[in-house]
């Protein structure tokens, strides 16, 4: 039998076997691995984000102040979300534009934080405004509000786009939860 | 009998089932989660955006602060699913083994324990999928039943069990999608032991008439490539060329087969078709290994074929091409060792933190096609992304370093603020006026039910009234003084009794008035109660807050992990810069013995050339 080019079973060895043996596993701690230690890092990085983010809601938020907004769509067939622009007491608090992934996210049962802030007790008046493309592909423009009353403790406001089936047209409304 | 078990846990193993689908991308059909609490809510809404770093945060969140209700439950199976996409296995592997031993939850346990185990076998980590694997019962899902019994195959034959293997894959359909990638793995056993001929028979295997996906025509490519080398072993160059033939044009191994064809040639003597094949592969870039090899190769033809001049000028080729790519090379070395390896690399694009289905991170430079072979590795891909994630943790990290100063900018602020207070008898100054005004509004409380109790029209006249009444009482004390006429004691008798007439008549909506303006009265007041109850609750807590010394701790905390961060970066950069120079030396290795035997055979032929003329 005859030999096969040195050069050639050597190019043919590399691409059978591949390279994987090349990372060596490099030991971060006693017995611990370095995906291992990132692995701890990023629980540990998590943990101190979830810590953070209950002192700012403590310190910049307080509860008897707070008032939050989100936004929901339940099956979004008649409507399709570009933008929504929120008011509080009749100054624009937030403004959306929503790419394809989030309005995805939305009509898949995600809801999404719009707005945190303060507001003291008493009357207060929330109104959005949604823009978008509406039942048979028109531009659609609609707004919806609430009066509500803040008392002391959180209060938590859901703006929802809800699909009527019975007349084909989205709606939009405030839930105080 | 019907299987029972407790009702919210079916419920969150069902969604935890519709999470790995829908992470999976299948077409399984997408149900809409039905949220009853905001915040589990805006964890999906992350998560569905792949936004794991998000949609954990908010999901501990959630759980610390007990805000998920009826979520509770699956909020843990589904911080399990978003961790192992966010490349926390391990997270992942303890939550499943704590959530998922119930029988009755089979499926969800199955998934949860096979998409571990793919992330195990992507990071090369052989006892981890393993282990995962034997936590498998019967999938019920056929798809993935096939790929654990591939996965099976698979370690059989990394541990050399050719009969394991062959028994794992004797349960796979005819036309199961793995079975090529086990007949190839097979060949590939095979042909490392010597074996060429059982090599090359189960490499051909992989060939299948219902093969149509570009994944497996590639692995097809792969297969007759590795048969055409394996038959050449054998000596069977009639075969070979006509395995290296079924490898397709556009194919990345085309350059290999080429290379291969020509051999296959040359051992048979036709030197004019491995020439012909050995010119086309010379002019692709030489960049490709096999195309570097045929410019050493296409001389040797020359020579065999008595082509002497040929053979020098093609050497002399290969001398400036090889020197030009040396230099290159070089170069790239060069960038390895100096530029990090976040920028050389691109990870810092803007892409999802995926690791179980975001596909290979393939950067885009000019040194990458010396390293496509190396970046297409499991490993490399592995400790790709950890340096990524590990960079969007320092990022996390800056941002955080960032917010906690100004929380303590806030807090400090604050502090000052309670202090004047607390301190300048603010409050006290409060309760003395609610107190005060309290007792006002008690006066009045009783001057109505007084003037209710009695009638007392009079009690609850108006301004213009009153006046009047002043008017009526001051000419009656008048009257008395003076000499007054009888028709005007009768005058005034008159004023009084319209006086009175018209406070009978004006009591009820006074009245009404009154205890409606007097409720107002009360709850204004008491608003302002609430208002001072709350400034004291307010003070209570700042007095026993701790925010200060948990803003100390949380930087500390944020301090330690960059460190961390950096140590881990720092590591992990340098072992992928050390793997990919070796990579480059490797090739500089070769390029420069390529060079040398190319110089030397030019003086040989030289050498030759010039004893033909003395003779």
């Amino acid at each position: 039998m005859r030999q096969i080019p040195p050069r050639s079973l050597q190019i043919f060895f590399i691409f059978l076997l591949g390279v994987f043996s090349n990372l060596a596993p490099l030991s971060a701690q006693e017995g611990e691995t370095v995906d291992q230690e990132i692995q701890r890092i990023k629980q540990q990085v998590l943990e101190l984000n979830r810590d953070l983010f209950v002192l700012e809601e403590e310190l910049l938020y307080p509860s008897d102040t707070r008032l939050s907004v989100f936004l929901s769509v339940d099956v979004g067939e008649f409507f399709s979300l570009d933008a929504v622009r929120l008011s509080v007491d009749g100054a624009v608090v937030s403004s959306s534009l929503y790419t394809q992934r989030q309005l995805k996210a939305l009509q898949r049962g995600g809801v999404q934080r719009l707005y945190m802030g303060n507001l003291k007790s008493g009357r207060h008046e929330v109104v959005a405004v949604f823009t978008g493309i509406g039942p048979k592909g028109r531009e659609y423009k609609r707004g919806t509000e609430l009066v509500f009353e803040k008392t002391t403790g959180p209060k938590n406001l859901e703006l929802q786009i809800v699909d009527l089936t019975a007349t084909q047209q989205p709606e939009f409304q405030v839930r105080e939860w | 009998m019907a299987r029972t078990h407790h009702p919210l846990i079916g419920t969150a193993v069902l969604r935890l089932l519709l999470i790995l689908c829908l992470a999976a991308g299948t077409t399984v059909a997408r149900g809409v989660e039905q949220v009853q609490e905001l915040r589990y809510g805006v964890t999906l809404y992350h998560f569905y955006q792949q936004q794991y770093f998000d949609a954990l945060t908010e999901l501990m969140v959630a759980q610390q602060l007990e805000q998920l209700g009826v979520h509770a439950d699956e909020a843990e199976l589904l911080r399990g699913g978003v961790s192992l996409s966010y490349g926390m296995d391990l997270q992942a592997e303890q939550i499943f083994s704590r959530l998922l031993s119930d029988a009755g939850q089979a499926d969800v346990r199955d998934r949860a324990w096979y998409y571990l185990a793919k992330v195990a076998w992507q990071r090369g980590d052989i006892a981890r999928t393993t282990q995962a694997l034997q936590h498998l019962g019967t999938m019920e899902d056929a798809r993935m039943g096939e790929e654990v019994n591939y996965l099976r195959s698979a370690l059989a034959l990394r541990r050399g069990d050719i009969a394991g293997a062959r028994g794992y894959t004797a349960r796979l359909p005819e036309q199961s999608m793995w079975l090529p990638y086990h007949y190839y793995n097979l060949g590939a056993l095979l042909a490392s032991d010597g074996n060429w001929l059982e090599a090359s028979a189960n490499f051909r295997r992989v060939d299948s008439p219902w093969i149509d996906s570009e994944e497996l025509k590639a692995l097809r490519d792969r297969a007759y490539t590795a048969s055409g080398f394996a038959l050449m072993a054998t000596g069977d160059y009639a075969q070979a060329s006509s395995d290296f033939t079924r490898v397709r044009l556009e194919s990345p191994l085309a350059d290999q087969a080429l290379l291969g064809y020509g051999w296959a040639a040359v051992e048979r003597e036709n030197y004019q078709i491995a020439l012909s094949a050995w010119h086309t592969l010379s002019e692709k870039p030489a960049i490709s290994t096999p195309a570097r090899e045929s410019l050493l190769a296409i001389p040797m033809a020359y020579e065999k074929v008595d082509r002497a001049e040929a053979a020098l000028a093609s050497y002399q080729t290969a001398v400036r091409i090889f020197e030009a790519e040396l230099d290159s090379v070089r170069a790239a070395q060069e960038v390895f060792s100096q530029v990090d390896m976040l920028s050389l690399l691109n990870l810092q694009a803007e892409t999802a933190d995926e690791w179980l289905f975001g596909g290979d991170i393939l950067p885009v430079n000019a040194q990458a096609p010396y390293l496509q072979q190396l970046i297409a590795g499991h490993e490399f891909q592995a400790a790709m992304k950890e340096l990524r994630d590990l960079h969007r943790v320092d990022l996390r990290l800056s941002d955080a370093a960032r917010r906690l100063e100004v929380l303590a900018y806030v807090d400090a602020d604050q502090q000052i603020a309670w202090a004047s207070v607390i301190e300048g008898d603010r409050e006290q100054e409060l309760q003395f006026r609610l107190h005060s005004l309290r007792g006002e509004f008690e006066k009045l409380q009783h001057r109505l039910a007084r003037a209710g109790a009695e009638g007392d029209g009079r009690a609850l006249v108006n301004a213009a009234q009153l006046e009047l009444w002043e008017r009526v009482e001051r000419a009656a004390r008048i009257s008395q003084t003076m000499d007054t006429r009888p028709e005007q004691q009768q005058r005034l008798a008159l004023f009084r009794g319209l006086l009175i007439w018209d406070d009978s008549e004006n009591y009820t909506p006074a009245y009404w008035q009154a205890t409606r303006q007097l409720n107002e009265l009360e709850q204004l007041l008491q608003q302002s109660s609430d208002g001072v109850a709350a400034i004291d609750q307010a003070i209570e807590q700042q007095i026993g807050s701790n925010s200060r010394s948990r803003i100390d701790d949380l930087s500390e905390r944020v301090e330690t992990q960059r460190a961390r961060v950096e140590v881990a970066m720092r590591a992990s950069d340098n072992e992928l810069r050390r793997v990919a120079i070796a990579e480059l030396q490797e090739q500089s290795l070769e390029l420069s013995r390529a060079l040398g035997q190319s110089k030397l055979a030019v003086a040989r032929l030289y050498d030759r050339g010039s004893m033909g003329e003395s003779q």
